[in-house]
């Protein structure tokens, strides 16, 4: 069998093979390769580090664990971004299997920055009813949120003495796998005039565009490459004070390198061997 | 029994719909206490509706193990699943009795034991597995057959390798002579993101949204009767 036959005939186990082994490979031995944030994503940092100790912040944990590779790191560097800034989150999930994956987050950097449940930040958890839950935190987030994650009544929390409703909050932030981000942009930030920033899946980032040049939202970081980028702006500047080292996001950047690569590689060389076979056709044809 | 089927739906609807569109246009104390009440209903209705579709999914699949339909099997995986599920997750019962060390809403308890080791790694891996098919799939079917999908071959190139790292490594450095990049993947990728793909989805969203006030505008009037179910 000749080249073009092959590659055109190419089992798809092997493509999987390289597929496993290209993923695999980097994640062992890393090629640190760097990362330069964009002005999407840096626009989501620098709202955020602009906030003055004390402020508060809402952010919405909207994904589930298919998305946890990209947007989980993007929770955990924005709450170690919140803690490092003395920033008070509010931290909510809208999606039913959410907050497993954000009691994660939380609890880990809680502990990490000694921070105390209902004074430095509040889990909220989930409520079912997305635009239901949303405009009645625009009223009230202890009428809409009772109690917390964990059982607590939150309308004695210290947290919410001096910020209780969606206009108390100094900036909002979505971290979406699915299409809650133009929700929160219509029903929360926009009327209620608090600057908001998105965080989803790559897949999803285009759709955002237009929310973004319209100001209708300061960043976007976009998959996991938007994690990273984030990842790589927190440690460049907080890095070394309190000891956050580069996340999931920045270690997974590798290995996506190498599949993107190989995806590309793969479609052009396949199309070369697509274009000699339909020439070598037409040839068989002619001489026929 | 008529009247409450068809004709009540869309009483309640033309009243509620018209009362939460006209209370935007009305700023005062009053409405926003009346649409926070109304959303406390909502709450309420769509813990209802959760309710319901519980409900429904035990039916769908009790009906399957009873009546032994083909892939019963996984309807019992299901059912046990859900049961062990909620069990765990509603009961505040201190589980160190079967070597958990937390309870029911501690992230060392069963339930979060069971999200975090079976739910997470099932839903992620089939998340996963979406890699290997497009990268085959794209080795077999993304072929340049016209001037369309040739561009969008090209762009769908440029942007995956522009939006990773290694594009920036070969966009700002690798390709630089005479400080022109001679690879700008990095700079043709934001140009494609910002110009014709935000183009695009400026009129994809502009169209839904009309759409959807169209929509609402016709269930408010009662033309739109398909939410009732059974067809118009």
């Amino acid at each position: 069998m000749d080249f073009v036959k092959l590659i055109l005939n190419l089992d798809r186990r092997i493509i999987y093979t390289i597929v496993a082994l290209l993923v695999v490979i980097p994640l062992i031995w890393p090629l640190s390769l760097p990362i330069r944030p964009t002005p999407e994503v840096t626009g989501v940092f620098d709202e955020i580090d602009r906030l003055q100790p004390g402020d508060h912040i809402m952010i919405s944990a909207d994904f589930d664990p298919a998305s946890k590779p990209e947007l989980l790191p993007m929770l955990d560097a924005i709450l170690a971004h919140c803690f490092a800034r003395g920033v008070k989150p509010h931290v909510l999930t809208l999606w039913p299997s959410g907050p497993g994956l954000a009691q994660q987050a939380i609890e880990r950097q809680a502990k990490k920055f000694d921070k105390v449940s209902g004074e430095d930040f509040c889990f909220l958890g989930f409520r079912y009813g997305t635009v239901a839950v949303v405009l009645g935190m625009v009223s009230s987030i202890p009428d809409t949120f009772t109690t917390d994650f964990y059982g607590k009544a939150t309308k004695s929390m210290p947290i919410y003495q001096d910020a209780n409703r969606v206009a108390d909050m100094s900036y909002i932030m979505d971290i979406a796998a699915g299409a809650t981000v133009e929700m929160w942009v219509m029903y929360a930030a926009e009327p209620q005039g608090v600057p908001i920033g998105a965080s989803c899946t790559a897949v999803s980032a285009t759709g955002y565009y237009p929310l973004l040049q319209a100001n209708q939202i300061t960043g976007l970081a976009g998959g996991m490459k938007g994690s990273a980028e984030y990842e790589t702006l927190l440690v460049g500047k907080y890095g070394e004070a309190h000891n956050i080292p580069p996340g999931d996001a920045t270690k997974g950047m590798d290995a996506q390198s190498a599949v993107h690569i190989f995806i590309v590689l793969a479609i052009i060389v396949a199309n070369i061997c697509y274009f000699i076979s339909l020439k070598r056709e037409d040839e068989e044809r002619r001489k026929a | 029994m008529q009247f409450l089927k068809r004709q009540w739906p869309i009483i309640v609807a033309f009243i509620f719909g018209i009362v939460m569109w006209a209370k935007y246009y009305i700023p005062t104390e009053e409405s926003q206490t009346l649409q926070d009440e109304f959303m406390r209903w909502s709450r309420i209705l769509f813990g209802f509706a959760a309710m319901l579709g519980l409900l429904s999914l035990l039916h769908h699949h009790w009906s399957k193990i009873k009546f032994k339909r083909p892939g019963f099997g996984f309807s019992v995986v299901t059912l046990v699943a859900f049961v062990v599920m909620g069990l765990t997750g509603l009961l505040p019962v201190d589980w160190h009795f079967l070597g958990f060390a937390g309870q029911y809403r501690d992230s060392t308890g069963p339930h979060m034991y069971m999200f975090e080791y079976m739910f997470v790694p099932m839903q992620a891996t089939m998340f996963s597995v979406l890699a290997f098919f497009i990268a085959s799939a794209a080795f077999r079917a993304f072929r340049a057959r016209s001037i369309e999908a040739t561009a969008l071959l090209v762009a769908g190139c440029v942007i995956m390798i522009g939006r990773v790292p290694v594009g920036d490594l070969i966009s700002f450095d690798a390709s630089v002579v005479n400080g022109y990049s001679l690879l700008p993947f990095s700079q043709l990728t934001d140009w494609l993101l910002n110009i014709p793909n935000a183009a695009a989805q400026r009129g994809i969203l502009l169209g839904v949204m009309l759409s959807q006030i169209a929509i609402s505008v016709r269930i408010i009037f009662g033309i739109e009767r398909t939410y009732m179910g059974g067809g118009d």
